[in-house]
């Protein structure tokens, strides 16, 4: 088959994937960082999910008691910037300073200072160096530390985000707080590559002026001291409720939201409505996204926060917060205006919602109950029910919302890549397909040729056409020797066609048309394609055409001789011998130059015409054949007018030129039926100018072109029988080329500045230039 | 002999034209009346009906012009039975277009004054001398 062709040519169509890779490359980036991005909250979340700690998470994002386990623990995200450690330390000093005059018994800020900076657990105990803190896993360390006498900071709130969990500390002055007071926190949190710090101011008021403050200072004092106990297995006391209920008056964070431009702050919100609400949350704003989480207790009756958080913890009827494990929340996203209150319009909601709940709901076990659009797990505690809900909805939607599009798009355009590659694959091998049908369906042989001639590839058709299957020979094995001359003669150069003969041994010669022409393969400079066409049939199909026309023109003065002979004959001849004797003798002159040209038209091909230069008066020669046309042209009953001179010598060969003469004259003669005929000679110093000039019907300008090709006899608007071959012209051409000169047709137009159209014209000139030669 | 027998010559080669009417005329004793194109041929038929018809095929390199004349003619009344004989050099190609016509002869040139009078005097039901 033909493959071998394209393929030893090493071949093969380039598929370029652009598209496909353009799509491609951010996908794969994308998914890189998602992986990275998931694993780092996975590594979060099995922190938090570490058996140690009672009551294990349901969800990342919101479950506070949780959160809270982690309070302990040192701020996850180590600072990369030391100058942003430098400007945290800073503030913590300033801080630290301004309450290291309230207590003496306040450890050094250094050492706050070291502790806030630890970066690991191992840090931690070297810092501490206290042998006994070496046993205690890093969660309870800050538990530990919170007991340590004088020691103002508590691990107070954990929070976390996409960027990492992040620490807060609150920083209680001993003395306590004055009304209207302030608590710090100072908040370390991990953006990106910054570590966020904020000292913040939460200032202590009341939410609901119906609740008595003794019970919002209890309440908060409950929270906040006993945050970290109420998670940890092992109870630890908190500071004592007189010291903090000195500072504590009135009770209220403050909250702050986000600025637009997306920054995260936190606050920490308390609720102690003494209705049977606790709404515990903590908000934090993200790009003008709410998101909570929080904690909520509905119609729980308790007789203290203590107790209330103690049955959080550790289980109720229920089971307590340890039953969530596999609760998932789909959390709506809430936009809340700038400056509005987190608790009224949270509680309003919750308020409402809760109300709703069915009474039959509020018993049993674990529950799923509806707030909002929002679903809350919930386990009874305390005669009510407590839930856990968190929303951070609507980053997480993004999120996933944008892994959703990116995967789609990556699988379009993996789709898309692998059907245009397939499709252009396929299109490749439709086309080789077809390639290869045409060729080996071609009426012929083909093949690839090397510059030296060797075969490099070639179809079924070109072996068998070679007679040698097996392996082809180079072009000298296959074709005659006449026809591989004449094939290295032309292919040096570009594409050629011929009549040629392939060799076959003990077998005669087939004839072909060799048509070959340069292809450019990689790697091969100078190789051609060739064709070999059986031209038998061919050969036989012309020849007959032209035999055809050949006994037609001969059948005319043929006819002519045979009745002019019969004439011979009759009674009354003899008077009129020379009448029917000159009327013989031209139409045997006519015979025999259309016998004369197809002789001449059989030798042009076969060899080149080789001219013999003898000093030739040319004069003499037009003279010569003017003489016996002037018979003819009297016969017709046309002019013959002459204006030779009486010598012009060239150096050429008379016999071409006698020809090439005789032919202008003859065609002439053939198609002017009145008027007449002119020839003139002109010498041009380098050259001698043959003019034959007729009145006939003229060639139309459409068909000049073709006036000395083969077999044309004139238009059908001329409408003239006439006799000959239409080999005149294409001979005299020849002939005139072969003796270095030109031949070419002019119109004569009756008026020389009118169109050149078939008003117009008023005959033919033909025109000869000759080189003097020498 | 033709005793007089009038024809009309239809021939666009004025030499063949003239040779075969002398001819005829001279040596046969035909009356022939010359027409080198159609047009000539209806003036003389105007001038009267011949009795013979002699027709070059193919005028002008016009295959079919000849032929459908003679259609036309034979649809004439006075020429509906005239005789004709085609001559042409294209004899294979014309002579299954000639069939067609009734009482009509083809006769393929080159050929000698004994040929075509021989044709001419059988298409005028005489016998052969």
């Amino acid at each position: 088959m033909f493959e071998s062709l394209t393929h030893s040519f090493g071949r093969q169509p380039k598929l370029p994937f652009y598209l496909g890779w353009i799509l491609l490359i951010p996908v794969l980036i994308f998914s890189v960082w998602l992986l990275w991005a998931f694993n780092s909250s996975l590594r979060f979340r099995d922190r938090l999910f570490e058996k140690e700690y009672e009551g294990s998470l349901s969800t990342e994002l919101g479950l506070l008691v949780a959160l809270t386990s982690e309070a302990s623990q040192r701020v996850e995200a180590r600072p990369t910037s030391s100058q942003a450690i430098q400007r945290a330390l800073k503030a913590v000093r300033e801080e630290l300073s301004g309450l290291s005059a309230i207590s003496p018994s306040r450890p050094s800020i250094a050492e706050v200072i070291d502790l806030a900076t630890a970066e690991s657990e191992e840090d931690l105990r070297r810092l501490l160096a206290d042998p006994k803190l070496s046993d205690i896993p890093l969660s309870r360390l800050g538990l530990e530390l919170g007991t340590r006498p004088g020691f103002p900071a508590y691990p107070f709130l954990q929070s976390t985000g996409s960027q990492g969990p992040a620490t807060s500390f609150v920083f209680i002055p001993a003395s306590g707080v004055q009304d209207g007071g302030a608590i710090r926190t100072l908040s370390l949190s991990r953006r990106r590559d910054l570590v966020f710090s904020r000292l913040a101011e939460l200032k202590l008021r009341p939410l609901f002026t119906d609740i008595d403050s003794e019970s919002i200072v209890q309440a908060y004092y409950i929270a906040c001291s006993d945050f970290v106990r109420m998670v940890f297995p092992r109870p630890m006391p908190g500071p004592s409720f007189s010291a903090f209920r000195s500072f504590v008056d009135r009770t209220y964070f403050r909250e702050t939201l986000a600025s637009k431009d997306g920054l995260r702050e936190s606050a920490l919100y308390l609720d102690v409505t003494g209705s049977g609400f606790v709404i515990t949350h903590s908000a934090f704003v993200h790009n003008e996204t709410v998101g909570l989480c929080g904690l909520l207790a509905v119609d729980v009756k308790i007789q203290s926060l203590a107790d209330f958080w103690q049955q959080v913890t550790l289980g109720g009827e229920g089971g307590g917060l340890r039953d969530f494990s596999s609760a998932t929340l789909v959390l709506p996203e809430r936009r809340i205006e700038s400056g509005s209150s987190f608790s009224e319009a949270l509680r309003t909601e919750i308020e409402a919602e809760v109300k709703e709940w069915p009474a039959e709901d509020l018993q049993g076990g674990i529950k799923r109950m509806n707030l909002g659009s929002t679903k809350v797990f919930t386990v009874p505690i305390g005669g009510g029910r407590v839930g856990l809900f968190s929303f951070n909805e609507a980053a997480t939607r993004r999120k996933y919302f944008l892994i959703l599009v990116f995967g789609a798009l990556s699988i379009i355009s993996f789709v898309i890549m692998v059907a245009y590659s397939a499709s252009r694959q396929r299109a490749a091998a439709e086309a080789e397909q077809l390639q290869n049908e045409i060729l080996e369906n071609l009426h012929g042989g083909f093949a690839i040729v090397d510059r030296a001639g060797n075969i490099r590839g070639a179809t079924e058709r070109f072996r068998m056409m070679v007679g040698n299957p097996a392996g082809v020979p180079p072009v000298e094995g296959f074709l005659s020797r006449e026809s591989t001359t004449e094939y290295r003669k032309l292919a040096s150069g570009e594409s050629f066609s011929f009549a040629g003969n392939l060799h076959r041994p003990g077998r005669a010669d087939e004839p072909v048309i060799v048509a070959s022409a340069p292809v450019s393969l990689p790697g091969e400079p100078g190789a051609r394609m060739l064709i070999l066409i059986p031209s038998r049939e061919l050969e036989v199909t012309i020849a007959g055409k032209f035999l055809n026309v050949f006994s037609h023109a001969l059948k005319s003065p043929v006819h002519s001789i045979l009745l002019i002979a019969d004439l011979f004959r009759r009674r009354n001849a003899l008077p009129r011998f020379d009448e029917y004797y000159s009327q013989l003798y031209r139409k045997v002159q006519e015979f025999r130059t259309l016998t004369d040209n197809v002789l001449r038209f059989s030798a042009l091909d076969v060899k080149a015409i080789q001219p013999e230069r003898n000093s030739v008066n040319v004069a003499r020669v037009l003279r010569q054949v003017l003489s016996s046309a002037r018979e003819r042209a009297r016969a017709r009953g046309l002019a013959l007018h002459e204006s030779i001179p009486a010598s012009l010598q060239s150096c050429t060969d008379s016999q071409l030129l006698v020809v090439v003469v005789n032919n202008l004259v003859d065609n002439a003669l053939k198609y002017t039926n009145n008027g007449h005929i002119a020839v003139h000679a002109v010498d041009l110093l380098t050259r001698i100018q043959i003019t034959v000039e007729d009145s006939g019907p003229g060639v139309p300008a459409s068909e000049r072109d073709s006036v000395f090709d083969l077999f044309v006899q004139g238009s059908s608007a001329t409408r003239v029988a006439h006799e000959g071959l239409g080999l005149g012209l294409h001979i005299s051409r020849r002939y005139m080329e072969a003796l270095g000169g030109t031949l070419r047709y002019e119109p004569i137009l009756r008026d020389p500045r009118g169109p050149d159209d078939e008003t117009n014209l008023a005959g033919s000139r033909l025109v000869a230039e000759l080189p003097k030669g020498g | 002999m033709a005793d007089g027998a009038k024809v009309l010559l239809l021939e666009d080669d004025e030499f063949h034209r003239d040779l075969l009417a002398q001819g005829l005329e001279e040596y046969y004793d035909y009356q022939v009346d010359r027409a080198e194109t159609i047009a000539e041929a209806e003036e003389v038929l105007k001038a009267g009906t011949p009795d013979l018809l002699v027709l070059d095929c193919v005028l002008a390199d016009d295959r079919f012009q000849v032929i459908e004349w003679v259609r036309g003619l034979r649809k004439r009344p006075k020429l509906a039975d005239t005789p004709i004989l085609f001559v042409t050099a294209f004899y294979r190609e014309m002579k299954e277009q000639v069939e067609s016509i009734p009482r009509s002869s083809i006769l393929e040139k080159p050929f000698t004054f004994e040929d075509v009078t021989q044709k001419m005097r059988e298409l005028l039901g005489q016998k052969p001398s």
